[in-house]
Formats: C-alpha cells, sequence, structure tokens
C-alpha cells in the first residue's frame, strides 16, 4: 500500500514536471504581443507624367457561358502590370463557380483563365469543398502573391464559410498547395473575406476578414513576413457590420470603413487605430449611407513625416490626414456607383458618378493607387468585370466641377 | 500527407466511429463483431473513394472540419476502454462540467454573444498558460488521462502537429464538448431517476 502512495505521488510529481516543462517551452517560444506599424505605400503626384486628365475603362474579357461575375480583387505586379481574380459561374454560391483570374498588360486585359475551382481544392485540401466566393489577392512586400478564397464545404451558405489561403513565389503563373485556415474554434465555420490586405512595416500585413454566423462583426488577420497566419484581432464591438475597409494614415493611425448588414441602417460608420490595428475605437457616423454593399477606400498623397506630424491624441481627437481619402461606393441601391473624396475620413462628398442605370448592378468596388494612376475594377451589370484608370488630375477636375 | 492531415482524418474517422458503435450497440450485443465492424468501417471511411474522389473521411472533414488532437486521444481513449471492459470512467461529472462550461464560455464569445474574444488569447498563448496549468491540475483529480491527453496536446501546440496555430484548437472541439454536455446531462438525468 505504501509502495502504491509512493509510485502515485511520483506519477504525480513526473507529471507536473512535464507540464511545467511543456509550458514553460510554449512561454518562451510565443512572441508577445507588440504594437504593429503600417507600411505606407509611397505616392506623390510626380509620378505622375500626365498634367492633362487621363480617363480610361475596360471590360475584362471571359467565357460567353460564364453568366455572373461578381467580386473583383486586383494586385499591382512589379511592372505595373495587374493581376486580377473574381468568381464566375452560372449563379453566386452554385457549384460551377469558379475563381477566374486576367492580367492587365500593355494596356489590354488578357483572356480571362481559371485560377481555382472548388474540385482543384477539394483534391489538394483532401477535404470536400463545394463552393468558392468572394477571393481577395495581395502582394506581399517579399513579393510572394497571396491569394485568399472563401469556400464552403459540403453543406451551407456562406455562414459555413473557411478561408483558403494560397501562395505563388512567381507572379501567379503556379500556386503553392492551399492551406486552410483555422479562424474558429466552432467547426471553423463562417469566416469571409472581401477587402484587401494592408501591408505592415516590418513586412507582414492584415487581412480584413468578417464573421457571419449568428452576428456579423470584422476581424484582423495578422501575418508576419513569410506569409504566416499570427493571430486574429476583433476591430469592433459593433454588431451588423462587415467587409472592413482599412486604410492606414499614419505609421500607426489608420481607419476602417464598415459596410453595414441589411438595408434598415443606413449610416456608414468609421473606426479608427492609433496602435497599428492592434485596437480600434468606437464606431463613428460619417455623413455617408451604406445600405449593404461593399466598399473600397483608398489614400492619395501619403507622406510619412506629414503624417507624423499632424497626428493628433485619440484622447482629443481623431488622426488627421494629410492627403486625401477616395472611396468607391453605393450611395443608395447598386445601381449607382459613386467616386467620393474627404479630408477628414468623417466628411465625404461625391465627386463623379462612374455607373448610374436603375435596376442594375455595379457593386464590389477594389481601388489601388499607383505610379500616380487610380484603378478601379468593379462588377459592372453583375455579368462582367469593368475596370476604370484615371489620373489626378482627372480627378481635380472633377472635384472641382 | 501532412502529419496535421493525418490527425484531422483520424479525429473525424474516431467520431464516425463513435456515431457508429452508438448506431451498432442497437444491432450486436457481441463486443467483438462490433470491433471487426469498426475496422471495416475505418477500412472503407479512410481508403475508400466514394464520391467524386473523396472518402467519407475527406467528405465530414468538408463538413466539421479538423477536431482537435484532444477530441482524437479523448475518443480513442474511450473505445480503448469500451473495448476492454475497463472500468475506468472518462465521464467523471466534475469533469464533464468543467469541459462544458469552458467550451459554452469560448463559443458564446466566437459567436459574439460574450463581448470580448476568450478563442483570441489561444493565438499567443502567454496569458493564458496559467490558466491551462490550473485545468491541468483539476483534471490530474478529476480524470487523470484526459489530464495526460492535454499535456499531450501542449507538446502538439508547441510542434505546431495541428493545422491551427490556435491553442484552443488542441484542447477541444465542439464534439468532445456536446460529448460531455451529453454525458453530463444523461447522468444527472439518471440520477434524477433513481
Amino acid at each position: 500500500m505504501n509502495n502504491n502512495f509512493t509510485k502515485k505521488h511520483l506519477a504525480t510529481v513526473a507529471y507536473i514536471l512535464i507540464l511545467c516543462f511543456t509550458l514553460a517551452l510554449i512561454y518562451v517560444k510565443t512572441p508577445q504581443i507588440t504594437k504593429a506599424k503600417f507600411k505606407l505605400e509611397s505616392y506623390t503626384r510626380e509620378q505622375n507624367n500626365f498634367s492633362y486628365p487621363i480617363f480610361e475603362s475596360y471590360i475584362i474579357p471571359q467565357p460567353d457561358f460564364l453568366r455572373t461575375s461578381h467580386s473583383a480583387t486586383f494586385e499591382v505586379l512589379d511592372n505595373g502590370d495587374l493581376l486580377a481574380f473574381w468568381f464566375a459561374g452560372s449563379h453566386e454560391g452554385k457549384p460551377d463557380v469558379k475563381i477566374w483570374s486576367s492580367k492587365f498588360t500593355k494596356n489590354h486585359w488578357t483572356n480571362a483563365i481559371v485560377a481555382i475551382s472548388p474540385q482543384i481544392l477539394s483534391r489538394q485540401l483532401s477535404q470536400y469543398v463545394n463552393k468558392v466566393g468572394n477571393p481577395v489577392i495581395y502582394k506581399a512586400a517579399n513579393g510572394v502573391l497571396h491569394l485568399f478564397v472563401v469556400s464552403v464545404g459540403a453543406i451551407g451558405g456562406w455562414s459555413a464559410s473557411n478561408l483558403e489561403h494560397i501562395q505563388s513565389t512567381d507572379n501567379g503563373v503556379t500556386w503553392k498547395k492551399p492551406q486552410k485556415l483555422i479562424l474558429s474554434p466552432l467547426l471553423n465555420m463562417s469566416t469571409l473575406v472581401r477587402t484587401r490586405a494592408i501591408p505592415l512595416d516590418n513586412g507582414g500585413f492584415y487581412l480584413p476578414i468578417y464573421q457571419e454566423m449568428i452576428y456579423t462583426y470584422p476581424e484582423l488577420l495578422s501575418f508576419d513576413a513569410n506569409g504566416n497566419f499570427i493571430q486574429k484581432i476583433r476591430a469592433t464591438s459593433k454588431r451588423g457590420v462587415l467587409q472592413p475597409a482599412v486604410v492606414p494614415i499614419t505609421l500607426d493611425s489608420g481607419y476602417v470603413f464598415l459596410r453595414n448588414k441589411g438595408y434598415h441602417n443606413k449610416i456608414l460608420y468609421m473606426q479608427y487605430t492609433k496602435n497599428g490595428g492592434l485596437s480600434w475605437s468606437k464606431p463613428r457616423a460619417t455623413n455617408m449611407s451604406n445600405r449593404d454593399s461593399s466598399i473600397a477606400v483608398a489614400i492619395l498623397g501619403s507622406n510619412k513625416v506629414e503624417f507624423q506630424k499632424n497626428h493628433i491624441s485619440i484622447y482629443t481627437k481623431y488622426p488627421n490626414i494629410n492627403g486625401r481619402l477616395l472611396m468607391v461606393r453605393n450611395p443608395s441601391d447598386r445601381g449607382k456607383l459613386v467616386l467620393s473624396i474627404s479630408d477628414d475620413g468623417l466628411y465625404f462628398r461625391d465627386i463623379a458618378v462612374l455607373e448610374e442605370r436603375a435596376g442594375r448592378e455595379y457593386s464590389y468596388p477594389s481601388i489601388q493607387v499607383h505610379n500616380g494612376l487610380i484603378d478601379i475594377l468593379y462588377t459592372d451589370e453583375r455579368e462582367k468585370i469593368k475596370h476604370v484608370r484615371f489620373n489626378e488630375a482627372w480627378l481635380d477636375k472633377e472635384a472641382n466641377k | 500527407m501532412r502529419t496535421a492531415d493525418i490527425i484531422a482524418d483520424l479525429a473525424n474517422l474516431a467520431f464516425l466511429q463513435l456515431i457508429l458503435i452508438l448506431f451498432l450497440n442497437f444491432i450486436f450485443k457481441n463486443k467483438i463483431i462490433k470491433f471487426l465492424l469498426m475496422m471495416l468501417f475505418a477500412i472503407f471511411a479512410l481508403f475508400i473513394h466514394c464520391y467524386q474522389g473523396m472518402t467519407v473521411v475527406n467528405l465530414e472533414r468538408g463538413i466539421i472540419g479538423d477536431l482537435s488532437l484532444s477530441g482524437l486521444l479523448f475518443l480513442s481513449s474511450w473505445s480503448i476502454i469500451y473495448f476492454t471492459r475497463s472500468s475506468i470512467d472518462l465521464f467523471d461529472r466534475r469533469f464533464c462540467l468543467i469541459i462544458v462550461l469552458t467550451g459554452l464560455i469560448l463559443y458564446l464569445s466566437v459567436l459574439d454573444i460574450i463581448p470580448f474574444d476568450i478563442y483570441a488569447f489561444g493565438y499567443l498563448p502567454r496569458s493564458i498558460l496559467l490558466l491551462i496549468f490550473l485545468f491541468c491540475m483539476l483534471f490530474l483529480r478529476l480524470n487523470y488521462i484526459f489530464a495526460i491527453i492535454w499535456v499531450i496536446a501542449l507538446i502538439a501546440f508547441f510542434v505546431k502537429l495541428q493545422n491551427s496555430v490556435n491553442l484552443w484548437d488542441y484542447l477541444i472541439d465542439p464534439i468532445l464538448w456536446l460529448l460531455c454536455l451529453y454525458k453530463l446531462f444523461i447522468r444527472e438525468h439518471r440520477q434524477d431517476i433513481s
């Protein structure tokens, strides 16, 4: 009996030692949560060689059998080409919907090709994928392309979705094996993505996502410089908002604009961060409306020194912008797509109507600012993906009308 | 095939076998027959492509995703105890209550019903290691097999044996939670009857 007593205690001591050792290893290996810094994309007006207004538009060519196309995302490659992805098929949510891709090179779009399909994902992941949805493409500081795709397994709608992460080291010519991101303990369900990722100063990036299980709320996924997923940050306490569009305005500060879910709430809300996205302010109402439609935001005229100088304490006032914010949005229904501009992130004014036709859909814009040019891709009548390109001279002309 | 996928496949298989054994209990009394049927089912579910080049386990992973290593080890332990007629009680009432409450808080926070994100602490889990230590101490007293399972899961998290980078995904999953909830409810119910 005494022998048993000793054995039991020895086993307990051994267990506690192993447990403490394991926990110590985890403690040492786990990095501390440190304040991130945004990387400001360098943009100067001088890069633009054209002093006269430029406005061009293109339709991305795709096969005729694709009856619906939606949710375009694109990235600017090192040589200035654009690489776009969107989903297209017979109808949103059908198993025949695939992720299509096209490249904008030498002022024309190449014919669309299939990039990802549910069958490809099923085979490579060794688990059944029934349908795919919104893609988001991002080019990291090390040149690696990261493609994120919403997918749904055997059953359920978008609220049962997962997120796939696929990388390419050769500008999208070949893609590595997809990796399913585990983002929820509840059967990893209900994670979606739509808006573009934001670069960080350390080479990593934030990917804005949103959850849609019972309540809809936005989050940020943090990735390191090697493209490894690190952690998730909840961006707001507000429910019923999704598809966060993040725009950095200083190294530490940034704004996020939030799409409303449903038609009952018409106000477009924004929040700001002062610590590189680790925490966010309470939502503030802008002067704009939003009725359940995706938005795209970019900043014009970033300048690190000026931004730092203009930074004002979060306790007294939200961070100022030394530049202009551009937003593409549907002001009412999806039959009208407008370009708006703001000097402070709260008050916007519409300066150009990109599309307007009652009963049609012009929606889900994506925007990129580079080399003095502004590129916007959006869904055109739910059938095609349209691209408009303009410069700041055109923007000034429209703003001064 | 990566270790993470093997663990995920086996965990999903263990869940399917749990359902199968509950079903077989209505038909067969002989445990040897049930064991042989379970093995046959395992081979079928893991290796036979039955729909669009997918196995039963692939299809199931497409629905419920990757289960935790703790879940896999716990279901495996339960199977071993069941077939060897061991008297070890894996479902101590207080143990089940701890798992049910932990899972409940975790899942309510993910659903935004509780206004802070407990799951997010699992990504860089320094701040919850003390809590995990206390849980392990409790389990050592209430259910030593699960205490050992959690240490194995912690080691697996350290070497990133699963696809997830969140510690909670190694320690608990909805199947394990439902199983404890079921056992807790059934036991309470039976005590009420007696």
